[in-house]
């Protein structure tokens, strides 16, 4: 497996993620036609991780195109499972749309899928570090597509959700972050190198860390729990690949 | 910014000496005089939410410019002020009967750990470097300033051998040494321990084409004594992630939007 099938994956499993949005939109109530079709769709996209996994020997986990890969995944499951949890119909769809803008991305820009895995990535710690991290970011992409339905709607009845979203998003960011300070520890010599990329973590930490203090003691008022919700999105992006753009990042450790 | 923060100042005893009457002073006012205004200052949810953002804007900063580095005053009082916080939260969180205490204590008790690790620890913290040529040995070692140390060990390097993909680009690669002419290798991810306190690793080699033998390859030996505490720390904090996807949100209390 290659990714010049790819695209066949991407058009079947995407068919089936808009078709299984579409029924959610489309019904008055849960639909399980659309946990089907979505679920269907998983498969197939997981399908093609796992043959990727394979033929590479090595963990699809290195390059940017394979992390895009993993988040189009983890959006759809945790898009998915808030869907199948709280029954928001119109989850899906945007949870479709954020996918298929990554998978879009990943048809692209081919160039950037490099077979060779160098040693410095050649850890025990490499897929728990990688894999937890992008399934936060897409658990606290769901958590940011309730803020801005919220902030649109200019109601409050999505709180009790988002904050069962950013705790579970919030376990996972501690713990990729704390399984990158092992790693660093074993890799580097030290548990944290003020690096870009670890500064942009810390700044994406402390903003959910501040939303989950001000709800623990009933603060902020809505417009501000929804601006520390896109900000916290928005620093995840700078951490994920936006700091690659920054001219710091050219001493950066992690670019790989 | 200038850096204007020399950590050697707070080194061995220095830092145990004011962790420990800082801690002692913490304890001692929260059980005997809870209602002082440091404690209650200190102890506060508004002191949370401000320490965070400032924490959060301090990173930011960091993040988007060079105005400030990280062995600053600035991050010395920022991070001081803290570390007294979430000890005088942890304290009170132990003796608490709150919901979710195991928690709570995993995670406020984890990271305070592993800040003071990190934070204290770093004025006895060192990096030297070492450069040993094939078949040679060397006990002498530098620092980023240029300064030497003599090492308490003789290293050596017997061979370094590298794995090469197809297109050219290393698979891996492995620096086989002597130490004290005790066989030892060492490779990226996986340090050699010499001492409770010291680690070596391996961090650069002679870039050579495939097939011809590296010359020489670089070392690095870091010293930190406080690991153990930041180890504590971090697995602590990981477990308290367990429980914090495991267990159901904390309720929020009183909660009216404005």
């Amino acid at each position: 497996m290659t990714w010049s099938e790819f695209i066949w994956f991407a058009i079947a499993a995407g068919l089936l993620w808009i078709a299984g949005a579409v029924v959610a939109l489309a019904s008055r109530s849960f639909s399980r036609t659309a946990v089907w079709l979505t679920g269907a769709g998983l498969c197939v996209y997981s399908a093609f991780i796992v043959a990727l996994w394979i033929a590479l020997q090595r963990p699809p986990l290195r390059t940017m195109g394979e992390t895009r890969l993993w988040y189009s995944f983890f959006v759809i499951l945790s898009g998915l499972l808030t869907y199948r949890r709280w029954h928001y119909r119109w989850l899906l769809f945007f949870a479709t749309v954020i996918s298929l803008v990554f998978v879009m991305v990943n048809l692209l820009k081919p160039e950037i899928h490099d077979q060779s895995l160098m040693p410095a990535l050649q850890s025990f710690w490499f897929v728990p570090h990688v894999t937890v991290y992008i399934f936060s970011y897409s658990v606290l992409g769901c958590a940011f597509i309730l803020a801005l339905a919220g902030w649109v709607r200019r109601t409050d009845c999505y709180f009790s959700t988002i904050d069962r979203l950013v705790y579970i998003g919030m376990a996972f960011l501690t713990l990729g972050m704390m399984s990158g300070a092992l790693w660093a520890k074993s890799a580097w010599g030290n548990f944290w190198n003020w690096d870009p990329k670890e500064t942009w973590a810390a700044i994406t930490w402390c903003i959910y860390l501040l939303y989950i203090h001000l709800r623990l003691y009933g603060r902020g008022s809505r417009t501000l729990l929804n601006v520390l919700l896109t900000l916290g999105f928005l620093c995840m992006q700078m951490c994920w690949y936006g700091v690659n753009y920054l001219s710091a990042a050219k001493e950066s450790l992690h670019v790989y | 910014m200038p850096d204007g923060f020399d950590a050697t100042f707070f080194a061995f005893p220095v830092n145990v000496a004011l962790l420990l009457l800082c801690g002692v002073v913490l304890w001692v006012l929260c059980r005997e005089k809870p209602n002082t205004a440091l404690v209650v200052a200190l102890s506060a949810p508004s002191a949370t939410f401000l320490l965070i953002s400032i924490v959060a804007a301090t990173c930011l900063v960091l993040g988007l410019t060079s105005w400030l580095k990280p062995a600053s005053w600035w991050f010395f009082f920022v991070f001081s002020a803290l570390i007294a916080h979430l000890a005088i939260v942890t304290f009170r969180g132990l003796r608490s009967g709150k919901p979710n205490r195991l928690r709570f204590v995993l995670n406020h008790a984890g990271l305070l750990l592993a800040l003071v690790g990190g934070f204290a620890g770093s004025a006895d913290a060192g990096q030297w470097r070492l450069r040993v040529a094939d078949g040679g040995v060397t006990s002498e070692a530098y620092a980023k300033d240029g300064s030497a140390i003599r090492l308490q060990h003789e290293i050596g390097m017997e061979r370094f051998d590298v794995e090469y993909y197809a297109d050219g680009n290393p698979a891996d690669y492995e620096a086989h040494l002597t130490i004290d002419g005790k066989a030892v290798a060492v490779k990226v991810n996986r340090p050699y321990a010499l001492s409770a306190f010291d680690n070596l690793y391996l961090v650069d080699y002679e870039h050579v084409p495939a097939g011809e033998r590296v010359g020489y390859c670089t070392l690095e030996i870091v010293r930190q004594p406080w690991k153990y505490l930041l180890w504590t720390g971090i697995v602590m904090m990981l477990a308290g992630s367990v429980l914090l996807f495991a267990q159901k949100a904390s309720e929020t209390k009183n909660f009216e939007m404005r």
